[in-house]
């Protein structure tokens, strides 16, 4: 029993000594030498991508796929297509199915704001009565339009192939103009960033825009154009250019 | 009973006598320890003679050894601690110069990391405070300097940056001028930092938002997406001994006014603690003791 309460004893005083060696050692660690301190930092991704492809209007068009290598057959073109100068075209019956691709994509760290900006010339026929009808050679019958009559219709669709607007090309322009945004927050992946036309569906980043000008869709109103176009009808009111140019621009913005 | 509480008594007794044998033997090894930095009297002329009633010859009298040529001074005893709001600086010390997100004015984030690495984009920017103490007992002559390193080395990164010092020195930059990572790079400071005394440096870097060059900004962006480019910065401070010990440059140290020795308390705290402890047990034996007499 002894034994053992001075073993307790011992123990005891052990771990005071030990405290107290702790101590005074601590007092010859308090002299610290300051080196250096530095930090890194990478630079913040942009990596915004805006690419197209394809063309919307050609000098020539056929009306069927190419059946072989020597298939060259055409059935519009421009008159003086070997020239480099030369318009490209449109008329009825003619379209381009693979038309322009344009893809946005990118998942930038940093604030941006999209801006679409499009301008557009479309084929218009206004609203009016007593057109002459050029169609039975007499040039005597007239028709009458109702609405303006625009001949090329456009579509446009998204990488799956899902159509995202369809009709005039000032259509198309308002639907690509209400993809612009002041405000995308960093770190969105831009590529499935926008909705589709049912406003909840998410687009990937690819629109495709195409177009075709029916064959059988209102003879007498083409047959009008066409004679304006080709400068044997004056009417200054008929507007015969057709184009496209759209502008996209993404900006970081602080 | 009445022998065992006097054998309790005793064993209490000698507990006691054992813990200030201890806490005497912690004074005497503290005492040799602080005897290192007492003033060395050898050759030094005592002011007070021994016999109060002597004349001023017993004085003369009792000077029998020439004081040093040489004052005695204190042991120099120096201590330099660099450091931020973070804590102190050690070897190599990760501090926080750029951040993994930025605000606007309007405290909105338009720069977000994502992947928890900071980053730097036009339009961040950041200040960097950090100070550096002498708390020894000797002026302390110290260097400050820069390296900044952009990775890969071919690229070029716009960012630029300003130190000023505490007392309004411009180390690098000035007011209205920020400096270039290369004028950064060759940015240092020299200065001397009295006992007892502190000095701080502060740090503003910004990458322009409306620089001169928004091609470079998104050629950098733009890569940045494919490959790692980073912006390295490394603060390097040396003290030395100042050959002037009583120079005086810097802030002073504010004196607390507590000196009181808290290890002597803290000994005689553990000492208290251990006997607490004894005296439970050989309570809880005690009363063993006499349940089983019982």
């Amino acid at each position: 029993m002894k034994k053992n309460k001075m073993m307790r004893v011992a123990s005891a005083l052990l771990v005071a000594v030990l405290l107290t060696t702790s101590v005074i050692s601590g007092t010859y660690a308090k002299y610290t030498t300051a080196e250096e301190a530095g930090d890194t930092a990478r630079v913040a991704k942009w990596g915004v991508g805006i690419t197209t492809s394809g063309t919307l209007f050609a000098e020539q068009y056929k009306d069927a796929p190419i059946a072989n290598a020597s298939d060259d057959s055409i059935t519009v073109q421009v008159a003086n297509h070997a020239d480099a100068t030369t318009d490209n075209v449109v008329a009825p019956g003619t379209k381009n199915e693979d038309g322009i691709t344009f893809t946005l994509t990118g998942t930038p760290e940093v604030d941006l704001a999209l801006t679409i900006a499009v301008e557009t010339k479309d084929i218009v026929l206004p609203k009016k009565d007593g057109y002459t009808d050029y169609t039975d050679g007499n040039k005597v019958d007239t028709f009458d339009l109702a609405n303006d009559y625009h001949p090329v219709v456009f579509t446009l669709t998204n990488g799956a192939g899902g159509t995202l607007a369809t009709g005039t090309i000032e259509a198309i322009k308002t639907y690509l103009e209400g993809l612009t945004r002041a405000k995308i927050d960093s770190n969105t992946n831009l590529d499935t960033y926008f909705v589709g036309t049912d406003g909840t569906t998410k687009t990937d980043g690819t629109y495709k825009l195409t177009w075709e000008w029916a064959f059988e869709q209102n003879n007498k109103a083409d047959t009008y154009i066409g004679n304006v176009i080709a400068g044997t009808v004056t009417d200054a009111t008929c507007k015969t250019d057709i184009s496209f140019d759209i502008t996209i621009t993404a900006d970081q913005i602080n | 009973m009445e022998q065992k509480k006097n054998s309790k008594s005793k064993i209490l007794w000698l507990l006691v006598l054992l813990l200030f044998i201890g806490v005497a033997a912690t004074t005497v090894t503290f005492t040799h320890i602080l005897n290192g930095f007492l003033p060395d009297d050898q050759g030094a002329i005592s002011l007070q003679p021994e016999d109060s009633s002597s004349g001023k010859g017993e004085l003369d009298d009792q000077a029998t050894e020439k004081p040093s040529a040489t004052p005695q001074a204190t042991t120099p005893k120096p201590n330099f601690e660099a450091s931020d709001d973070q804590g102190a600086w050690k070897t190599n010390t990760q501090v926080e110069i750029f951040k993994i997100s930025y605000q606007n004015g309007e405290k909105g984030v338009t720069i977000q990391s994502d992947s928890g690495y900071s980053v730097i984009a036009p339009g961040a920017k950041n200040s960097y405070t950090f100070k550096f103490k002498n708390t020894g007992n000797a002026a302390l002559d110290y260097t400050l300097e820069m390296d900044a390193t952009v990775s890969p080395a071919n690229y070029s990164i716009p960012l630029t940056a300003k130190i000023n010092r505490y007392d309004g020195t411009w180390i690098l930059g000035d007011r209205e001028q920020f400096a270039s990572i290369p004028e950064l790079d060759a940015a240092e400071d020299r200065a001397t930092l009295g006992a007892g005394r502190y000095t701080y440096y502060t740090l503003d870097w910004v990458w322009p938002f409306e620089g001169e060059d928004d091609a470079l900004d998104t050629l950098l962006g733009n890569a940045a997406a494919d490959q790692e480019i980073t912006f390295t910065l490394w603060l390097k401070t040396t003290a030395t001994q100042s050959s002037d010990p009583h120079a005086d440059g810097g802030i002073s140290l504010p004196d607390t006014g507590d000196h009181t020795n808290l290890t002597f308390w803290f000994v005689i705290m553990v000492g208290s603690l251990i006997v607490m402890i004894l005296l439970f047990l050989l309570d809880k034996k005690d009363r063993r003791d006499e349940k089983a007499e019982a």
